[in-house]
C-alpha cells in the first residue's frame, strides 16, 4: 500500500485534516514525482467524477408504478403506533404491580427491631380484591397480551418489507 | 416543476394519499438505483429486475423511512441489500478478466464523428469496464461515492459499515480499479488518465 497514493487520495477527496492538507500541498509544490503521481490520480478522479449514470429502459417508471399500484398505501409508522396506548399500558402494569406488592406487604407479618411506625400496612385490601376485580385484572391482561402480540406480529411484517 | 419539490416534500405526498407523487422520486433516483444494481448484476435485464424490486420495497417500508438520513441514502441502503439478495439466490460466480465473452465493445452509436466525444466515451466505457470487473462491494462503493455522491459517512450508513471501513474500502478499490485498467488498457492507461 502506497502511503503517497493514500495520503494524496484523502486529500483529494478532502478527507484530510488541515495540517496533513499543508504538508501535502508543500510536498506537491517541492517534490517532482510527488507532484505527477498528485497530477495522475487527479485526472483518475475526475474520470470517475464524469462517469455517466446508466438509463434503464423507458418502461422502467411505468413497470414500477404498475407494481406499486398493485400494494397497500404505505402509512407513516408514527400512526400506526399510539403513544398513548403505551403509556396506559405502562400505568396499567405498574399499578398491577403496586397493588400486588402492597397486597403481599399486608399479608406479610414483619417483624424488625426498628420501629415501623410511618408505614401503615394496615389496607383493607379484601375490600378491593374479590372475585370480581380479579377477572377484570386478568381481563385487561389479556386485553394487553393481544395488544402486543398484534404489535409484535407488524413488526415481524414491517421487517420482512 | 417538480424539480424543486424536495423528496421528503414527496413522501409526505405518498404518506397522505397521493401514491401518484411516487412515480416522481422514482423517475429522480432511477437512474442511479439501475447504475448501481447494474454493478451488481453485470446484464441490463437484471439489473431492471433489481431496481424495480428495489423501488416496490421502498414504496412499501415508506412509512418507517426515519427523516435522519437522506431518502438517496436510505433508498441505495435497500438497493445493495436488494442486489445482494439477488447475487446470493443467482449464486453469480465473479468473472475473469480473461473471459471470451466478457470481451469490451464499444458501441460507435453516431454517425457524426467527433474525435473528442469518441475519445471521452471510449474512457468512460472502459472506465465503467473496468468498474464491472471488480468484486460487488468495491464496484459499489467507487459507484456511490462518485456516481452517488455520497460522503463516507452516508455510504457506510447504506453499507451497514464503520466510515473508517469505507474509506479504507474505498482507496483499495480505486487502487484494484487502477490495476484493472492498467490490465485492459496495457501501455495506453496513462493517456486514459
Amino acid at each position: 500500500m502506497s502511503t503517497a497514493e493514500e495520503q494524496l487520495l484523502n486529500y483529494i477527496d478532502g478527507s484530510c485534516s488541515l495540517a496533513e492538507k499543508m504538508a501535502i500541498e508543500a510536498k506537491i509544490n517541492s517534490d517532482k514525482a510527488f507532484n505527477l503521481l498528485y497530477e495522475n490520480l487527479l485526472a483518475f478522479h475526475r474520470q470517475l467524477n464524469e462517469l455517466d449514470l446508466e438509463t434503464p429502459a423507458m418502461s422502467f417508471t411505468r413497470n414500477v408504478m404498475e407494481k406499486v399500484n398493485l400494494e397497500l398505501q404505505p402509512v407513516k409508522l408514527q400512526t400506526q403506533i399510539n403513544r398513548q396506548l403505551i403509556y396506559g399500558i405502562a400505568a396499567v402494569f405498574l399499578a398491577a404491580i403496586a397493588i400486588v406488592f402492597g397486597y403481599a406487604l399486608s399479608k406479610s407479618h414483619l417483624s424488625a427491631s426498628f420501629s415501623m411506625s410511618p408505614f401503615n400496612f394496615s389496607f383493607p385490601v379484601e375490600k378491593y380484591i374479590n372475585p370480581s376485580s380479579l377477572k377484570a385484572f386478568l381481563y385487561i391482561d389479556l386485553v394487553l397480551a393481544l395488544v402486543y402480540v398484534d404489535g409484535w406480529l407488524r413488526k415481524g411484517r414491517i421487517n420482512k418489507t | 416543476m417538480h424539480q424543486n419539490v424536495t423528496d421528503l416534500t414527496l413522501i409526505a405526498a405518498v404518506l397522505n394519499g397521493q401514491t401518484s407523487q411516487y412515480e416522481v422520486l422514482v423517475k429522480r433516483h432511477q437512474r442511479f438505483v439501475f447504475t448501481l444494481a447494474m454493478r451488481f448484476a453485470k446484464n441490463r435485464e437484471d439489473a431492471e429486475e433489481i431496481a424495480q424490486d428495489c423501488f416496490v420495497k421502498a414504496y412499501k417500508a415508506l412509512g418507517t423511512f426515519k427523516q435522519t438520513a437522506k431518502f438517496s441514502t436510505w433508498l441505495y441502503t435497500i438497493t445493495y441489500t436488494t442486489a445482494m439478495t439477488f447475487l446470493r439466490k443467482k449464486r453469480l460466480s465473479t468473472v475473469s478478466i480473461n473471459d471470451d465473452d466478457n470481451f469490451l465493445q464499444i458501441a460507435n452509436s453516431g454517425t457524426d464523428f467527433d474525435a473528442n466525444l469518441m475519445e471521452k466515451k471510449s474512457a468512460h466505457a472502459f472506465l465503467n469496464h473496468a468498474i464491472g470487473q471488480l468484486l460487488p462491494d468495491d464496484a459499489a462503493i467507487i459507484t456511490l461515492f462518485y456516481q452517488g455522491e455520497q460522503s463516507l459517512e452516508e455510504i457506510a450508513q447504506a453499507l451497514n459499515m464503520e466510515a473508517k471501513t469505507v474509506k479504507v474500502k474505498l482507496f483499495r478499490a480505486r487502487l484494484r480499479l487502477k490495476e484493472k485498467l492498467k490490465y485492459i488498457l496495457k501501455d495506453e492507461v496513462n493517456e486514459l488518465i
